[in-house]
C-alpha cells in the first residue's frame, strides 16, 4: 500500500511538473524590428484603418517600380 | 556606373509598368578633391540613364555656387528638396509628380540638416525637414495616390518621418550609406515601405509597388541589387565616361 502510494506520488509530481512546463512561458520574446524582405517576394499590405477599403481593394490595378541610388559621394566606380 | 546603365535597363525591359529612376543624394560631390571633379560625368550619366529625379544631400552642396548652379542647370531630372530654400532658388523643387493612366505619383525630396553649413555658403536654408515633408503631404493631399520620399535622412528621423508624417508609402535612401533591404513599417495611415540602396553606388535599390484601382498600395516586392561584374557595362555608359577622360 505505501508502495503504491508513493508510485502515485511520483507519477503525479511528473505530470504537474510537465503540465507547469508546458505552460510556463507567461510572457513573449521581445518584439524584433520587421525583418528585411527576401529579395523577389512581394509582401501584402494590410488594409489601412484610416485609407477607407473598398471590396476592390487588394486586387492589383497597376504596377510600378522605382531604381535608386544613392551616396555615391561623387565616385565613378566601374560598378555604381 | 557602366553596370548601373545595364541595370537599370534590365530593370526597364523586366518591369510590367513605369519605372522611375531617382537618386536619394549625397551623389554629384566626394570628401576629396578627386571626388570632387566627377560632378559633370556624373549628371551627364544620369541623364542618359534618364534619372526622374535627385533628392539634395549635403555632397550636393560643397561646391561653389558657380559649380552647384552649372551642374543643376545641367541635370534633365529635376532637384528635389522640401526642406531647401528660398523657394524656387537654384531650379530647386520640393517635389516631382509623375502621372501614369489615372495613378499619380509624387517624389519629395528631403535633405539633412546637417548640410545646414553647406547650404549658408551657397546662400541656402535648411529647414526641419520633418515639418518641411509634412507641409508638402498635406499640399499633396487628392493630387497624388502614391507618395515617395527621396530621403538624404538618417535611419533615425526616417524612423520619426514614418511615425509622425501621415500620407507617406515609401521612404527611399540615405539612412546613413546602409544598405536595407525593403521592408515595411505601421505608420499613422498604413504600411510605409522603407529600402536604402547602400553606399558609394555599389548597389541600386529596386523597389516593385503593386497599386489596386483606387490607386493605393496593396502590396510591394523590393530587392537590393548589387552591381557586381556579372552586369556586363553598357557601352553607350563606357563611351560617354571616356569622353570624360573616365575608364570604367
Amino acid at each position: 500500500m505505501r508502495r503504491w502510494l508513493v508510485g502515485f506520488l511520483l507519477l503525479a509530481a511528473v505530470l504537474v511538473g510537465c503540465r507547469v512546463e508546458e505552460g510556463a512561458p507567461t510572457s513573449y520574446p521581445a518584439r524584433t524590428p520587421a525583418a528585411p524582405s527576401t529579395p523577389g517576394a512581394t509582401r501584402t499590405i494590410s488594409p489601412s484603418p484610416v485609407r477607407p477599403t473598398t471590396p476592390a481593394a487588394g486586387k492589383v490595378d497597376f504596377t510600378i517600380t522605382v531604381v535608386h541610388s544613392g551616396g555615391v559621394v561623387g565616385k565613378v566606380l566601374p560598378c555604381g | 556606373m557602366a553596370r548601373r546603365a545595364t541595370a537599370i535597363a534590365k530593370v526597364r525591359d523586366e518591369a510590367s509598368g513605369p519605372v522611375l529612376v531617382v537618386d536619394t543624394g549625397d551623389t554629384l560631390y566626394g570628401k576629396s578633391a578627386a571626388d570632387r571633379k566627377q560632378a559633370p560625368l556624373l549628371v551627364a550619366a544620369m541623364n542618359a540613364m534618364g534619372y526622374d529625379a535627385m533628392a539634395i544631400g549635403e555632397y550636393e552642396l560643397v561646391a561653389g555656387l558657380d559649380e552647384v548652379q552649372a551642374r543643376f542647370g545641367e541635370a534633365r531630372f529635376s532637384v528635389l528638396s522640401a526642406n531647401v530654400g528660398p523657394a524656387g532658388t537654384l531650379g530647386i523643387s520640393p517635389y516631382l509628380l509623375r502621372a501614369y493612366a489615372g495613378h499619380t505619383v509624387a517624389l519629395i525630396g528631403v535633405t539633412s540638416p546637417t548640410a545646414q553649413a553647406r547650404a549658408a555658403a551657397l546662400g541656402l536654408k535648411v529647414d526641419d525637414p520633418l515639418e518641411a515633408v509634412r507641409r508638402v503631404v498635406q499640399e499633396l493631399h487628392g493630387q497624388a495616390d502614391v507618395i515617395l520620399v527621396l530621403s538624404n535622412l538618417n535611419a533615425e528621423l526616417n524612423k520619426r518621418m514614418v511615425s509622425e508624417v501621415p500620407g507617406i508609402d515609401a521612404i527611399l535612401g540615405a539612412a546613413g550609406g546602409a544598405t536595407i533591404q525593403a521592408y515595411g513599417v505601421a505608420g499613422p495611415e498604413g504600411t510605409v515601405v522603407l529600402q536604402a540602396a547602400g553606399p558609394e553606388g555599389q548597389g541600386i535599390g529596386v523597389l516593385t509597388l503593386n497599386l489596386d484601382d483606387q490607386g493605393r498600395v496593396v502590396s510591394y516586392n523590393g530587392s537590393v541589387w548589387l552591381l557586381t561584374p556579372s552586369y556586363a557595362d553598357d557601352p553607350e555608359m563606357v563611351r560617354l565616361m571616356e569622353q570624360y577622360g573616365v575608364r570604367p
